[in-house]
């Protein structure tokens, strides 16, 4: 093989080790987040730069509200399919629904009450500055006045 | 196997002779000398009008390019720059992705509403 041949394809090697290299350095920390036990408390202690000990009393936290959490999914769940086969077996409004309706709404307030009490407790589980930057994300994606419906 | 090897076989050694003994009194005509310089000439012209092949180009400029030590370093490392580059485009991609898929995570993990609709028995 010439040796123009031979220079070219080494340095195309190279070239794409080049471009493998630097984007596995840029993913490696995104990518340490899917090998994790609990991927998105791994986040969160990147994303809020929380040490070690901070991170053990957010993880505690976190641990102790996913029961309580599973527990009112459960019965929004449950609701909701009530609603729906009661929607699916009736052609009009009916005192039933109305009631059923009445009912889906009570663990809708019950899990903004305990899913608030949690984001306050977490965010000063966190350094001060920390917190105050979680409680202001948190804030903004789970207590949005449109529900996160997109704007029209 | 060359002309002359031919020739130095027995059977042509007559031949040879020949052509060795041949001698002609013809002169070519006058314009013999400019008839062989037009072809020549019309066969450089040609050979320049025909457009190389992609890789006759590739092949050129390989050995351009890569055939001395400095423009194949140069040329290698502009390619290097635009590869990190790409890569760390690339990356910051991938990475702002995964991190959005994460807090999307973390915000289900909380919210026991999103939780419901998200993980539908």
């Amino acid at each position: 093989m010439r040796k123009s041949y031979q220079i070219l394809l080494l340095g195309l090697a190279l070239t794409a080790a080049v471009f493998c290299g630097t984007y596995l350095a840029g993913t490696r920390e995104a990518r340490q987040f899917s090998r994790a036990t609990t991927p998105e408390l791994a986040w969160l202690k990147s994303e809020f730069q929380l040490d070690d000990e901070a991170f053990a009393r957010v993880s505690q936290l976190h641990e102790a509200y996913q029961s309580h959490c599973e527990e009112i999914c459960a019965r929004v769940r449950a609701t909701r399919s009530e609603l729906e086969i009661l929607m699916q077996n009736s052609k009009g409004m009916t005192e039933e629904i109305e009631r059923k309706l009445e009912e889906t709404t009570a663990p809708r307030l019950e899990c903004q009450k305990m899913m608030l009490r949690h984001c306050y407790e977490t965010s000063q589980a966190m350094p001060p500055e920390q917190g105050k930057r979680y409680f202001e994300w948190i804030k903004a994606r789970t207590f949005q006045e449109d529900f996160g419906m997109p704007a029209r | 196997m060359s002309m002359n090897d031919k020739l130095d076989r027995p059977e042509d050694a007559r031949l040879k002779q020949l052509l060795q003994e041949w001698k002609t009194d013809a002169e070519p005509p006058a314009s013999f000398k400019r008839g062989v310089w037009r072809k020549i000439a019309e066969a450089d012209e040609a050979e320049r009008a025909r457009l190389p092949s992609f890789w006759e180009v590739m092949r050129l400029l390989c050995d351009r390019l890569f055939g001395r030590l400095a423009p194949a370093l140069a040329c290698f490392g502009l390619l290097f720059l635009v590869a990190g580059w790409l890569g760390v485009q690339t990356a910051s991609g991938k990475s702002s992705k995964i991190n959005e898929s994460m807090a999307a995570g973390y915000v289900v993990s909380v919210d026991p509403y999103l939780k419901a609709f998200a993980e539908k028995p």
